[in-house]
């Protein structure tokens, strides 16, 4: 008996093997419960593939989607609609950074604890930080032209204007072919996901990098005859400048000084400013991810070092990365992390949001630069804006650059990249149109159109 | 109907569908509570009731000691792992089997050992019966058997702790009235929302449930058995399954209370079965052909449905054969110690289960055909222990289902969608189901939805193999691991019970019956999660499914009849007579000077509350049941000194 008795230890294997299997199981729930719940087949909370419990309201309080007994009801207005495509989602959840997809579970209210249970049944209701509003005025100001509008408080990290076009309208969608190049990138939320040649906006990251590491930054002078020879390479610039330094060149957005600059600067540091600057970093916002940009440190001395200067070559940047740099460059140094939640609620339980701290206060990132340096660049831009884009910015405190860069498909991105240096109005911002043509010409006035809407 | 009129005319109805949200809020809360109690008691009783051998005779050696011989069966020879061992070079490792039978006949079985067995000086051939006092001469070393009388065996009865001591089980039960109650609540509540259609079998149901329960308890109560902790736990399921009907096919709640009735007396007459060893080894052979009839009949008579042919349909009555051989399989598996060493028997029994697996595996029936396998291997461990054999058989299986993978396409799709059920989930393909299941499992939380208010149970067979799903989303994972948790204790005490297992037969049976237990759980659980690939299984006594309710009830009767706590078992007899006669001495006792016992009771005690178990501890998987330090202990009780003078 006694060796029969011993044998039956083996049946130990098929318990253990059973609370393996379910400590493997628990772990799998707790890591991937929240994608489980919001599977567009559990009809505890999917109604014919429709989300149908929760809300989503702008800052204001306006209704910009909420599931009733006829699926997902959208706001009434076309264009507010189209405005927050992208912020929002569509039906089909075709918009992986918007609210509808990425935060299904914080809508159905799911928790590893509950479930997607909620007393009353109708899930929870989500406030965003965007102003519907402005964001009609914004995709208004874009006039169809694809590109993006991002415009965030500095101070709070919340982003008020999200519009990225092409867009269109969730409640009549049309039909178009994927491949249609006027289509090119529509479920793609420009501001989160996009990235982008920055052009001469990076000239501020260049600047940046100088003024922090040579003592004479302010008063170094390069000469510019339009154009100047690296490595057997022609860097053209768009004027002929002559004898000139930072003041001037940043607000003629002279090739030749910051090519010198990117030059004197070598490919590492270049590269080391652009990380500090939070440039080719992912960041949080709220359960979404920004697309990290780009910057190939190059060779020294190469052409490829000096066109990274100006914002040329590999480089690439993302909308709300920038404007989160913009932010950093107005208060000091260091930038409030970006979101675009203002407030989850389920009618019991006060819900916790990313990037706010205990008591309220917003998350700030890693510092971009020393205050000093944030100081004396704060105050450069400031001065380009009031002496070079006089006129453009009535009433307006804006400091900023503005860019065009050079894409390989037709006209150059406008862009134009800034903050308003305005302690009521705390507010960075960056405006991108592609194939737009001149930063100036194309993209401030955009930038206007919403500011003086956001100000009011 | 006129209840439904009437109903309809209350007004207290509207009122009462507005209590539904408050009422499921509680009900969340208060079922799994409830349902951690009843799992806590039932724990807390079976780990601490001691492990208290009995004791059967004892050998006396020629070095003037004793052994006690604390089962039925016990192997006697030179090797360290058997019950008497006798360090003698003549002895061989596994010399002599001396096992007695239910009218305490004591026989000798030579387990063909080299130097041979005498019994009172004349030569042994296979085997003969031994009495009382006869000296057995194993090769040259003597030792004489030394019974027990009926007042002796009777006073040990006494001397054992009874079950239900420390937790009453009428208390357990009582809880699971309270969760039932409850259940039957929120289910109708949830049933009146539409009220077109009330069902009265949901209370109805849930009502015969609760009857069944008392009545089995009040009737084993009055046959004089306290122990109740492994039906007690079968009924909790029973009632989890309810739970789910009630939501998949309330029409079906009386139908399937009916079944947990039938259940229980199928348990209860297999119990009986197995009282008697003598009759349960005779009807060994009847039962297991009776099983390979019965599959083979499925093979005439099924009709094909959803792919298989895994159902007879007898007046109305459809039943899966499958469920019932797996009762057949485990009598045959089981085996007597005397019968495990000779091989030919063991080769019977692979033929068998060859037979029974190869059979399922051409139904098709994948899903039963691992579970008899993974018995096969447990059974052919239990009465071999040869590792060789083991591995050998399972390399073959493997082998064999790698040709099955590559040969039949039904369940190469099962294998090509384990691990990858995001990607395209379909009801056709596959994935849908492990994907649904998933959903609702991570919907539920910890808490559920509350009963009856779940969506996965429209899924087809989800009552069935997704069942984990359903009964996590509706009454929280909590419970649906607590289900789990409940399979697995079934486990542990039957690997704790061998200990003072009478007979291998129990052991093994008890094994087999587990290891069913367990495998199924494992099938059906992590297959319907993507742990493993999904198969169509039941969860024993969970999943929908007559046959599976009397069939897991009938393999529960392996389990209870390993459990040798005095009094505890249906299928373990009470000696009634040996206590009436320890008792009868216990009377002129008072002339001697012999301990009574009531001193007896109080050493038990005494030693309790210093916390020294008396033989060996009461771990359940450690019991040190080392024969030398139990002859040591054994001392201690003290009535073993006035029963040597009568011997």
């Amino acid at each position: 008996m006694k060796k029969v008795k011993r044998r039956t230890y083996s049946i130990l294997v098929l318990v253990l093997t059973t609370c393996l299997f379910m400590t493997v199981f628990i772990f799998r729930l707790v890591a991937d419960g929240e994608a489980w719940a919001t599977f567009p087949t559990n009809q505890n909370i999917y109604r014919d593939g429709h989300l149908a419990v929760g809300a989503v309201f702008d800052r204001n309080g306006v209704p910009l989607v909420a599931a009733g007994e006829r699926g997902l009801e959208f706001n009434q207005n076309t264009a507010i609609r189209r405005a927050t495509f992208h912020v929002v989602g569509d039906r089909r959840g075709r918009i992986g950074t918007s609210t509808l997809v990425a935060h299904a579970g914080d809508l159905v209210g799911y928790n590893f604890f509950t479930g997607t249970y909620s007393l009353g049944g109708g899930g929870n209701t989500i406030q965003l930080t965007v102003d519907a509003e402005l964001n009609r005025v914004a995709y208004n100001a874009l006039n169809g032209r694809r590109g993006a509008v991002v415009v965030m408080n500095y101070e709070t990290g919340e982003v008020i204007v999200n519009v990225s076009n092409p867009s269109y309208d969730p409640v009549n969608p049309p039909t178009f072919d994927l491949d249609d190049p006027v289509w090119n990138g529509v479920y793609l939320n420009r501001v989160i996901s996009g990235i982008y040649t920055p052009g001469s906006t990076f000239k501020v990251v260049t600047a940046a990098a100088a003024i922090d590491t040579f003592a004479d930054a302010m008063t170094r002078e390069y000469i510019c005859n339009g154009y100047t020879i690296v490595a057997g390479n022609r860097v053209t610039c768009l004027g002929t400048h002559g004898r000139i330094s930072m003041e001037r060149a940043m607000g003629v957005s002279c090739n030749v000084f910051f090519a010198e600059l990117a030059l004197d600067l070598g490919g590492p540091l270049l590269r080391q400013y652009t990380e500090r600057a939070g440039l080719l970093s992912a960041h949080n916002v709220d359960k979404v991810r920004t697309a990290p940009g780009n910057f190939t440190a190059a060779e020294a001395g190469s052409a490829a070092l000096a066109w990274s200067g100006v914002g040329q070559s590999e480089n690439l940047i993302n909308p709300l990365g920038m404007a989160r740099f913009m932010g950093a460059v107005a208060r000091g140094g260091t930038p409030v992390e970006p979101r675009l939640i203002e407030s989850i609620s389920s009618g019991i339980l006060p819900e916790s949001v990313s990037n706010i701290l205990p008591g309220g206060r917003a998350a700030t990132g890693n510092a971009a630069l020393p205050p000093g340096t944030a100081a004396r660049l704060s105050t450069l831009l400031r001065d380009t804006a009031i002496n070079y884009y006089g006129g453009t910015f009535p009433g307006l405190a804006v400091a900023g650059k503005t860019g065009t860069a050079e894409v390989d498909d037709g006209r150059p991105h406008a862009w134009f990249v800034g903050f308003l240096d305005d302690p009521h109005n705390p507010l960075a911002f960056v405006v991108i149109v592609e194939n737009g043509g001149g930063g100036l010409s194309v993209a401030a006035p955009v930038a206007n159109t919403v500011l003086q809407a956001a100000v009011r | 109907m006129d209840i439904e009129n009437i109903l309809q005319n209350i007004d207290g109805i509207a009122a009462l569908e507005r209590t539904l949200p408050f009422f499921t809020f509680l009900s969340r809360f208060i079922l799994p509570i409830l349902a951690l109690v009843i799992l806590l008691r039932c724990l807390q009783s079976l780990l601490r009731e001691r492990i208290e051998p009995e004791v059967w005779g004892y050998l006396s050696l020629p070095n003037a000691t004793r052994v006690a011989l604390c089962h039925w069966e016990n192997l006697i020879g030179r090797t360290k792992t058997a019950d008497v061992s006798l360090n003698y070079p003549t002895i061989s490792r596994s010399h002599l089997a001396l096992t007695r039978d239910d009218k305490a006949r004591w026989t000798a079985t030579d387990l063909g050992s080299k130097a041979g067995v005498t019994i009172n000086g004349s030569k042994l051939n296979g085997k003969a019966e031994v009495r009382k006092g006869d000296v057995l001469g194993l090769g040259g070393v003597e030792v004489a058997l030394l019974d027990l009388n009926p007042a002796e065996l009777g006073a040990q009865s006494m001397a054992r702790t009874k079950p239900g001591l420390w937790f009453r089980p009428s208390g357990t039960f009582f809880f699971l009235t309270l969760f039932i109650a409850v259940l039957a609540v929120q289910h109708s509540i949830v049933n009146i929302d539409t009220l077109d259609n009330f069902n009265m079998q949901i209370p109805l149901g849930f009502a015969a449930l609760a009857a069944i329960m008392w009545g089995y308890f009040f009737i084993v109560r009055a046959m004089g058995r306290t122990g109740f902790e492994v039906e007690a736990m079968a009924f909790f399921l029973c009632s989890v399954s309810m739970s789910v009907i009630a939501t998949a096919a309330p029409h079906e709640m009386l139908r399937t209370a009916g079944m947990i009735l039938g259940g229980v007396i199928f348990f209860i007459v297999i119990c009986f079965i197995l009282r008697d060893l003598g009759r349960a080894k005779l009807w060994r052979w009847p039962i297991g052909i009776a099983g390979i009839l019965l599959l083979a009949a499925g093979f005439v008579l099924a009709e094909e449905l959803y792919g298989a042919r895994r159902w007879i349909e007898i007046g109305g009555f459809r039943f899966q054969p499958s469920e019932f051989v797996k009762i057949a399989f485990i009598f045959v598996g089981a085996a007597s110690l005397e019968r495990l060493f000779a091989r030919r028997n063991l080769f019977s029994f692979i033929g068998y289960a060859a037979v029974c697996v190869g059979m399922l595996a051409l139904q098709p029936d994948f899903g039963s055909a691992a579970v008899f396998f993974a018995t096969f291997l447990v059974i052919a461990f239990l009465r071999s222990g040869d590792w060789t054999t083991i591995s050998l058989a399972l390399a073959s299986v493997v082998f064999a289902g790698f040709l099955v993978l590559t040969m039949a396409p039904h369940v190469a799709a099962r294998f090509a969608n384990w691990g990858n059920i995001w990607e395209y989930p379909n009801w056709f393909s596959g994935g849908m189901q492990q994907v649904r299941t998933l959903s609702s499992t991570a919907s539920g939380g910890l808490f559920g939805l509350g009963a009856g208010e779940g969506v996965l149970h429209s899924v087809f067979a989800a009552d069935a193999d997704m069942v984990f799903g359903v009964v996590a989303e509706e009454l929280g994972l909590l419970i649906a691991i607590m289900c789990v948790v409940i399979i697995i204790l079934f486990g542990v005490l039957a690997i704790r019970s061998t200990t003072t297992a009478r007979s291998s037969f129990y052991v093994i049976a008890a094994g087999a019956a587990v290891t069913m237990f367990l495998a199924q759980t494992i099938l059906n659980v992590f297959g319907a999660l993507d742990i493993i690939p999904f198969t169509g299984i039941t969860f024993p006594f969970v999943s929908r499914g007559g046959s599976s309710m009397l069939a897991s009830w009938g393999m529960l009767a392996f389990i209870k009849a390993a459990d040798t706590r005095q009094n505890a078992s249906l299928a373990v007899k009470l000696d009634r007579k040996a206590i009436r006669e320890a008792k009868l001495e216990e009377y002129y006792d008072e002339y001697d000077d012999v301990g009574t016992y009531d001193d007896i009771h109080d050493d038990h005690y005494e030693e309790d509350r210093r916390g020294e178990p008396l033989d060996g501890g009461i771990d359940p998987l450690y019991f040190n049941d080392n024969t030398q330090d139990f002859n040591i202990d054994s001392s201690t009780w003290d009535f073993s000194d006035g029963w040597e003078d009568r011997l």
